[in-house]
């Protein structure tokens, strides 16, 4: 396991870059960001807990080699990723939008297929790897 | 986008082999998430304007997504006897460069749009 940061007392807001994934293994930053900041670093440490207790775990019978499965939940989380920018984006329709605002929905839609890419790419890769 | 999938990574969800124990989890995580927009945000719903916050979130999970693909390369270097997972393993360190270039480029404009005209 790597350093954890420590949390100030007033907790970090969601969004704030992690220096490793080990400091939020479980819980989305998009869920977190639910949340004010002292209560998302303690959902942080929930999480960090249940992931230790989750590789405490031997895995049964895995169906394929750890890198694979590892890119292949990389892959879903991505899928996961450009839904959240393509919802974000579809927020250029709502009211009350600042121009700023609008400015970044618009760029939500690129984002999206720019994450969408990354995806396939993976994808590609993974669907090439299993061919016989 | 189903509520079931908003709270765990998958990255944690696939930890578990259980597909039982994968659905306890994500039914408990849309249960957490019910109580939690019931008083916060509700923006995963499109309900509410676009917040830089909630970009600055979402590009946390890109970057998140980079560390843990850096870890994964980071694991098998010079383990690797499997010459797909090599492959594999140097293709994600182009997933992982366009990866951070993206979380890159989203936290800039938020941080444009926090500061301002």
């Amino acid at each position: 396991m790597s350093d954890r940061s420590e949390s100030t007392a007033a907790g970090t807001p969601a969004g704030t870059p992690t220096t490793s994934w080990e400091d939020a293994p479980a819980f989305r930053e998009v869920f977190l960001a639910h949340f004010p900041p002292m209560a998302a670093d303690a959902l942080r440490e929930a999480g960090r807990h249940l992931y230790d207790a989750a590789i405490e775990h031997p895995v049964d019978d895995p169906v394929e080699p750890w890198v694979r499965a590892r890119v292949r939940a990389l892959a879903a989380d991505l899928r996961f990723s450009a839904q959240v920018f393509a919802t974000l984006a579809d927020s250029r329709e709502s009211a009350g939008l600042t121009i700023e605002e609008h400015a970044l929905a618009t760029c939500c839609q690129t984002w999206a297929a720019e994450v969408v890419a990354v995806c396939l790419g993976v994808e590609g890769a993974l669907e090439r790897e299993a061919a016989p | 986008m189903s509520e079931r999938d908003v709270v765990f990574r998958e990255t944690f969800i696939r930890r578990f082999s259980d597909a039982e124990e994968r659905e306890t989890l994500q039914r408990f995580g849309a249960l957490v998430l019910s109580w939690a927009v019931s008083t916060g945000d509700h923006f995963l719903e499109g309900e509410s304007g676009l917040t830089a916050g909630e970009l600055a979130a979402a590009a946390a999970d890109l970057r998140h997504l980079g560390r843990f693909l850096e870890a994964a390369i980071e694991d098998v270097e010079g383990s690797i006897t499997d010459t797909a997972d090599a492959h594999l393993a140097h293709l994600a360190r182009r997933w992982l460069s366009q990866l951070d270039d993206l979380a890159g480029a989203i936290e800039a404009a938020v941080a444009e749009t926090e500061a301002g005209p």
